[in-house]
């Protein structure tokens, strides 16, 4: 039976686990970037309209719920990229040391 | 009385297969008609807006009355039952969708509801935000949609 290399394994588990997070930043920063962005801007957009005497309480407040309900969905997606970020991650990472036990014990499993 | 020994191979050997049988699945939620649906949606509403806001930016104030625009508002009825119908019927770890479904549901009776209530001719007042937000609230569904179909891709949806 082989010994197991455990640098290595640490080594390939951490190279895993680096290229999902980084896959996952890459798609969510240019997304996060822009909602928040647009965000900021039909706040400041609505607070002009508002101090202009434009429309009353009742439509404010009716376009703020637009607002937050959207910026709820937003976030929801955020929360839900970095679970799957974090599903990749581990099931990378026990592929990885399934991989390194199965060698070490001379048997061909089925990963 | 037969004492087994466990050995640190048969340790080792149980490991091995366990880990490579062992899959973690933390959030699920991908539906193709959601998808679909989703899409189709949010280009049904640009359309719309972009119809609407033609009647808020002319001098015509009855053009926009919400009456003008029923046959709209039917379809998208339709739609959010769709919806709300394909949410019910994913697994327990599909609840950020499930969630996400029942906001864009409320976001859309709520622009329902400012339309009944009537949305008037105003300079300088293009309603963008409006769009915008309704936008930002398809796209989140979709991104996640999209991320869930793509890497999120597991065999279990259990």
């Amino acid at each position: 039976m082989e010994t197991l290399n455990y640098k290595q394994v640490v080594a390939e588990c951490l190279a895993a686990a680096k290229t999902e997070l980084g896959r996952s930043w890459k798609s969510f920063k240019p997304y996060a970037e822009h909602e928040f962005r647009q965000f900021t801007e039909n706040a400041e957009f609505l607070a002009q309209l508002k101090l202009a005497g434009t429309f009353d309480n009742d439509e404010l407040k009716a376009r703020l719920d637009i607002q937050r309900l959207a910026l709820k969905n937003v976030l929801l997606t955020m929360k839900g990229i970095g679970l799957i970020t974090a599903q990749n991650t581990v099931n990378a990472v026990l592929k990885i040391v399934g991989k390194a036990v199965s060698k070490a014990l001379g048997t061909v499993l089925p990963l | 009385m037969t004492i087994t020994r466990i050995t640190p191979i048969t340790v080792q050997t149980l490991l091995a297969i366990f880990l490579s049988s062992c899959t973690v699945t933390f959030i699920t939620g991908y539906d193709q008609v959601i998808d679909n649906t989703l899409t189709k949606m949010k280009s049904d509403f640009n359309l719309h807006f972009i119809k609407l806001g033609r009647t808020i930016q002319d001098s015509d104030p009855a053009n926009q009355k919400f009456g003008g625009f029923q046959d709209y508002y039917d379809q998208l009825e339709v739609d959010l039952i769709t919806l709300e119908g394909r949410a019910r019927n994913l697994s327990v770890k599909a609840a950020i969708v499930k969630e996400q479904i029942h906001n864009l549901d409320s976001v859309m009776h709520v622009f329902e509801a400012l339309h009944k209530a009537g949305i008037p001719d105003r300079p300088g007042d293009d309603r963008h935000d409006i769009r915008n937000g309704i936008n930002s609230a398809f796209d989140a569904v979709i991104k996640l949609q999209e991320e869930l179909k793509s890497t999120g891709k597991i065999k279990s949806t259990k």
